[in-house]
């Protein structure tokens, strides 16, 4: 294996689990975040090998939130409790934090991982969603007003 | 942090092993790759089957003699023979010449299905003072001859089964020069079909009034009598000065 090799290993070993969580929140299943998750990385790592990416981090967000429906579309989805889960933790507050971004338009719901888990700033936001800067803000406001109203206590942004 | 934040991490707090994600992910791209290539090439064929389609197309259209008719052969000094390309304009033909003389072209004529479809006759003649276009019932009355162009000709069928023969006697008043063009089928051949000539008599006007045609011979061929060395034909032309 080449430089050039190791360092998209290191890159995407790294990448790979933050990546598969931010497209569970945004699916609510860990089987389909891995697809989606695989398919976004390997574009990445075929683009960087042909021309090379400016932000391949942020190319690695664009390509996963391009694998999900981001207009018009929301979701009814019933999450249910999974079988494995260990002993002493109580999944009744995850399925109805699922649920609830769930039923967020899809555009807040990628603002709202994007930012609150993912931990990205507004302009990274907009250049992955290809959005103004005010129109994230303005998402990112709104999907937590509607968090709040659908989870029923605060959620400050 | 805040409480959103750390509502989403506890949500992610029961989260399945990785496996071997990352292995996933390579081959993932390798595919990626494979299809990638496999694409630039088939658009690359595609391109290319299109290009070779639309020249054919352009040169069937604009060329037809080169895409679509029989080539004319060579002549022996090896330039193409401008009286042949004339004739397979015309007629979807394979021509094989035979020796030429001075004012005087033939070939026989094979169609498309390999039938032989006897002789075409090309003759030139000088008749810078006039000419009659002969009448076949009365050989000493003028023809009223059609035009074509600046071409005036008369056109002769003869419908004999055995003996078969179209011909056009075309002449250009500005300079003269007359053209007798006669596809003569093959003879005794007991049925119609086989014995068809080469060129239907449309055809034969067509080609006989055919600028190009009347220009492909030199000034001074001709068959003026008396030439004796000059092919007969069906219809003679008259004796002109």
């Amino acid at each position: 294996m080449g430089d050039d090799d190791t360092g998209l290993l290191d890159f995407v070993a790294t990448r790979y689990p933050q990546l598969r969580r931010s497209a569970f929140l945004m699916c609510g299943d860990w089987a389909t975040a891995d697809d989606v998750v695989r398919e976004a990385l390997a574009r990445v790592i075929a683009d960087l090998r042909r021309d090379g990416l400016e932000d391949p981090g942020g190319s690695a967000y664009a390509e996963l939130m391009a694998a999900f429906p981001l207009k018009h579309k929301r979701r009814e989805h019933v999450f249910v409790a999974p079988s494995d889960v260990p002993d002493g933790h109580d999944p009744t507050e995850t399925i109805l934090l699922l649920d609830a971004l769930q039923k967020l338009a899809p555009r807040c719901r990628a603002v709202l991982v994007l930012r609150h888990w993912a931990g990205l700033q507004i302009t990274e936001i907009a250049d992955v969603l290809s959005l103004t800067d005010e129109r994230v803000e303005a998402y990112d406001a709104a999907g937590c007003k509607a968090l709040e109203s659908l989870l029923g206590e605060p959620v400050p942004s | 942090m805040t409480a959103l934040d750390e509502r989403l991490a506890k949500a992610l707090e029961v989260e399945p092993p990785l496996g071997d994600a990352v292995d996933a992910v390579f081959h993932r791209a390798k595919q990626l790759r494979r299809r990638r290539i496999r694409a630039v090439l088939l658009a690359g064929l595609v391109a290319i089957v299109l290009v070779a389609a639309l020249g054919y197309g352009l040169i069937s259209v604009l060329m037809p003699t080169a895409a679509g008719r029989p080539v004319p052969h060579p002549s022996p000094g090896g330039s193409v023979d401008p009286v042949a390309v004339v004739l397979a304009e015309v007629a979807d033909l394979t021509l094989e010449p035979r020796s030429p003389g001075p004012g005087w072209r033939q070939y026989t004529a094979v169609d498309r299905a390999g039938h032989p479809r006897g002789l075409i006759v090309v003759v030139v003649y000088a008749a810078p003072t006039g000419l009659c276009l002969p009448v076949l019932a009365h050989r000493d009355v003028c023809a009223l001859a059609e035009a074509a162009g600046d071409v005036e000709y008369a056109r002769y069928r003869f419908d004999d089964v055995n003996a078969q023969v179209n011909e056009v006697i075309a002449r250009r008043p500005r300079d003269g020069r007359t053209v007798a063009v006669m596809a003569a089928g093959e003879r005794d051949t007991g049925a119609a079909g086989a014995g068809r000539p080469a060129l239907t008599a449309a055809e034969a006007a067509r080609a006989a009034t055919d600028q190009r045609l009347m220009d492909a011979f030199g000034e001074a061929e001709r068959c003026n009598a008396p030439a004796p060395a000059c092919p007969v034909l069906r219809v003679e032309v008259p004796a002109v000065g």
